[in-house]
């Protein structure tokens, strides 16, 4: 069997549909693709595909990667890509599939650009995101008080356009929406856009 | 849609994705092509109208039509609307985000009676007005169809045009004379007159005058000079040939049937007493296996779903089922899409039959015996005896089967408190039967759904009235005390909504204004819990002169001018009045393929029917 890792973007009106509706539309891309897709086993199976990390609604990306396998030991990658995109949605892209290099455990971080219809300049901006962020969060056990700060890595903010660099590991991991809820009322509308995925050593994760 | 032009609503509603479109299958074309732009308007929420097979195929049919775009629009749900009203966007089309107002023709599909309050709704949202006499040349052309079309009166005052029967031959048609008039430049009115004289199985209400009696009754129906008096349902007279849509949109939100629906037969031959679908859809005609299979393997590899289920009012009655099946399970599996068969019907090979089918995946049990006792299940016609019922029981749990569903009706025609007691004893000999062999470890449950009768029209019982509330609640309450083990799971259909379902199912042209009302008053989605208001009803129906129970709980004449007599949907008065008569002497009738009743369908036509 070969591992497959596929790198797409989601563009668009697409970022309305969840992670959850779009990897059942992936599943279903898959399936059309006549690509020999491998399936779990048991009762009730389904195309093996698995998210490196999951997109939040609302938020477009230019980079995403999930892993899926085909019944085979090689392929011409250039040409599982070209049989995918002949049946994804639109919105959906994919960019490239490789063999994957690294663990999906690897992934630790993630760039996101968020462009921000506000009154505050960017000094206001960047003062607010890179103090101490304390936000009300719903957590398992009710809304809890918590420091999104110690999630981020970078910040910087042009034209109104914010640059974040924050966790993203599968334990470790925070949603850029909670940033913009920082801010407030002060923030009219926002459009995140998730620019990449990188290892703890911020390699960019292949 | 390509553009974001509501991403102001789009980020405040609890699913976006009901108002996004941009499904992978979704038809696009250039709109400087396009010289007839439609907009399908299903009144329920995406969800539930996105499972609609009948949508799928009049979309496909009239997409396929060159020059011509159908697009798609569904009723917001609550905070969506909340939303629209408050910062007064109009409602609008999935593919181009366009409000309905820029459409030539707005069509709805009338599923169930209580859509009709988002019908209104949704015309209200679009800033249409509501009655078609006060529209003009510049409002879209408003029409109709589907089951509610059998008795189209309620709403007959807001429609233009009906078609009547089925419609992926007849909607084309009529698409077609809308743009031969348009082009010839004639008027909304001339075009109209030309759908009711030149085109079958069109109903234009503004062409008919009825005249009422004192009593509220209706002493006329008199169509104008030229319109025929009696409006024929269309049907497709071979399933073989007839378009099917394969490559049918994909919906992101799950959807309520997310799956591919393979269509294999239409009409029903057994002829149930209270089913409106098994008469108004005869003659019975079937698709052939090796067409069924191919269209649903091309449905399989044009959309990627794992899941497939055979559509048809009882899949069992199909001649060629074991057939399909193994034509179907020789790809199926390999593919791992998984077939469930709905609509059974209780007989022997059933068991069997799912064991097969079920290979992949095993899903639940359902049976209708509809009453409890013999007598009434004669009165029914539903033609089958209590020894079948359980021996289908006694099969399901030798299969390793430890829970069924039963569904009955209360407040039948006839029906006295000893058929309610019976369902109870019914379910419970089911029990028995679970339990009369040692089944080590193993636990029965039954569940037990009862609805309430909803006369309907062209059926046998269409003269019947319904039971009133209290009565059908008491018989409710009746059965309840009556059931003595928590291995039956008793469930109940509110009387209320039962009741508003058989004021409109029997109603005539002045509801349309206690539908206005209703509007005015903000109700809509009545087929919703959460939605639904009795007490507001009943306010509705008070503001406007409207006694609900003329319509619901007045049994009608055999020579009564019905509201929906100028509608003929293939069988006979004579036959439903024969029926009726039989119904009351308890006296069975069998089903097409036994014995041909002459209920008149075959009229009508059609190819691989069991009728002569």
């Amino acid at each position: 069997m070969l591992p497959v890792r596929m790198f797409f973007s989601k563009k668009g009106s697409i970022r309305y549909i969840s992670h959850l509706d779009i990897s059942r539309a992936i599943s279903r891309a898959l399936v059309r693709s006549g690509l020999d897709i491998v399936y779990t086993e048991g009762y009730n199976p389904h195309v093996r595909l698995v998210f490196v990390q999951p997109l939040s609604i609302f938020q477009e990306s230019v980079y995403e990667a999930a892993d899926f396998r085909l019944y085979r030991d090689e392929a011409d990658f250039d040409e599982v890509t070209r049989a995918i995109n002949a049946v994804l949605p639109e919105g959906l892209e994919v960019l490239f599939t490789a063999s994957p290099v690294m663990d999906i455990s690897d992934c630790a971080y993630a760039t996101y650009s968020i462009s921000l219809d506000t009154d505050m300049s960017d000094d206001e901006i960047r003062d607010e995101l890179s103090g101490e962020m304390v936000i009300n969060k719903k957590t398992k056990s009710g809304y809890k008080d918590v420091d999104i700060s110690e999630f981020v890595k970078s910040v910087s903010v042009k034209d109104k356009v914010v640059e974040m660099t924050v966790c993203a590991a599968s334990n470790r991991c925070l949603n850029p929406a909670l940033a913009v809820q920082y801010l407030g009322d002060r923030v009219r509308s926002s459009l995140i856009t998730r620019t990449g995925l990188y290892n703890e050593k911020m390699e960019k994760f292949v | 849609m390509k553009t974001d032009r509501y991403s102001y609503l789009l980020s405040r509603v609890e699913k976006p994705g009901r108002y996004t479109g941009n499904e992978y299958g979704e038809t696009q074309k250039d709109l400087s092509t396009v010289d007839t732009r439609m907009c399908f308007c299903f009144p329920d929420t995406y969800e539930i109208g996105m499972s609609n097979l009948g949508m799928k195929i009049l979309m496909g049919a009239v997409n396929r039509l060159e020059g011509v775009w159908c697009e798609k629009a569904f009723a917001p749900w609550v905070d969506m609307e909340a939303l629209m009203r408050e910062t007064g966007t109009k409602l609008f089309s999935l593919e181009t985000g366009d409000p309905l107002t820029d459409f030539d023709i707005v069509a709805f599909t009338l599923q169930y009676e209580l859509c009709y309050t988002n019908m209104v709704n949704m015309l209200s949202l679009a800033g249409i007005p509501f009655y078609a006499k006060d529209r003009g040349e510049e409002y879209p052309l408003i029409i109709a169809g589907g089951p509610c079309s059998y008795n189209p009166e309620p709403v007959a005052d807001f429609i233009d045009v009906f078609s009547i029967g089925e419609g992926e031959e007849a909607i084309p048609e009529l698409v077609e004379l809308y743009r031969k008039c348009k082009k010839e430049g004639l008027s909304k009115k001339e075009f109209l007159f030309k759908a009711a004289t030149t085109l079958e199985g069109f109903y234009v209400p503004s062409l008919y005058t009825v005249e009422y009696n004192p009593d509220g009754t209706i002493a006329s129906f008199t169509p104008d000079e030229g319109v025929p008096a009696k409006i024929q349902k269309r049907i497709i007279k071979d399933l073989d040939k007839v378009y099917y849509p394969t490559d049918a949109e994909v919906p992101y939100i799950e959807t309520v049937h997310d799956r591919i629906v393979m269509e294999i037969f239409r009409g029903c031959i057994r002829g149930c007493r209270f089913c409106q679908a098994g008469m108004v859809y005869r003659p019975y005609r079937e698709k052939t296996p090796d067409v069924i299979n191919a269209c649903a393997r091309e449905c399989f590899d044009k959309t990627g779903y794992s899941e497939m289920s055979l559509s048809c009012l009882s899949v069992s009655d199909y001649t060629h089922l074991p057939e399909l099946i193994d034509k179907l399970l020789t790809w199926t599996d390999e593919k791992k899409v998984s077939l469930s068969l709905p609509s059974q019907r209780i007989d022997a090979f059933y068991e069997e039959l799912m064991e097969k089918v079920m290979s992949v995946r095993k899903s639940g049990m359902t049976f209708a015996p509809e009453a409890g006792t013999q007598r009434l299940r004669d009165v029914i016609n539903k033609n089958i005896t209590e020894e079948e019922i359980l021996s289908a029981c006694r099969k399901a749990f030798d299969g390793g089967r430890n829970s069924l569903k039963l569904y009955f009706m209360n407040g039948l025609p006839t029906e006295t408190d000893e058929d309610i007691v019976g369902i109870a004893n019914l379910s419970q000999s089911i029990v028995d039967e679970f339990y009369s062999v040692k089944r080590p470890g193993r636990k029965v449950e039954v569940g037990i759904s009862v609805s309430c009768f909803v006369p309907k029209a062209f059926t046998p019982f269409q003269w019947e009235k319904q039971d009133t509330m209290e009565e059908l609640r008491r018989k409710q309450m009746l059965l309840r005390d009556n059931i003595k083990t928590r291995k039956i799971r008793y469930s109940w259909h509110e009387a209320k909504v039962s009741h508003l379902e058989a004021v409109f199912a029997k109603g005539n042209r002045t509801l349309s204004k206690a539908l206005v009302e209703a509007n005015r008053q903000g109700q809509r989605f009545d087929g919703w819990d959460e939605c639904f208001d009795y007490e507001k009803w009943c306010g509705i129906f008070e503001a406007v002169g409207i006694d609900p129970a003329f319509f619901a709980n007045r049994k009608m004449s055999f020579d009564e001018i019905l509201p929906w007599d100028h509608i003929d949907c293939g069988v006979t008065k004579e036959f439903l009045i024969r029926e009726c008569k039989k119904a009351y002497a308890e006296s069975t009738t069998p089903d097409c393929r036994t014995q041909c009743s002459a209920c008149g369908a075959n009229k009508l036509g059609g190819e691989r029917k069991c009728c002569r």
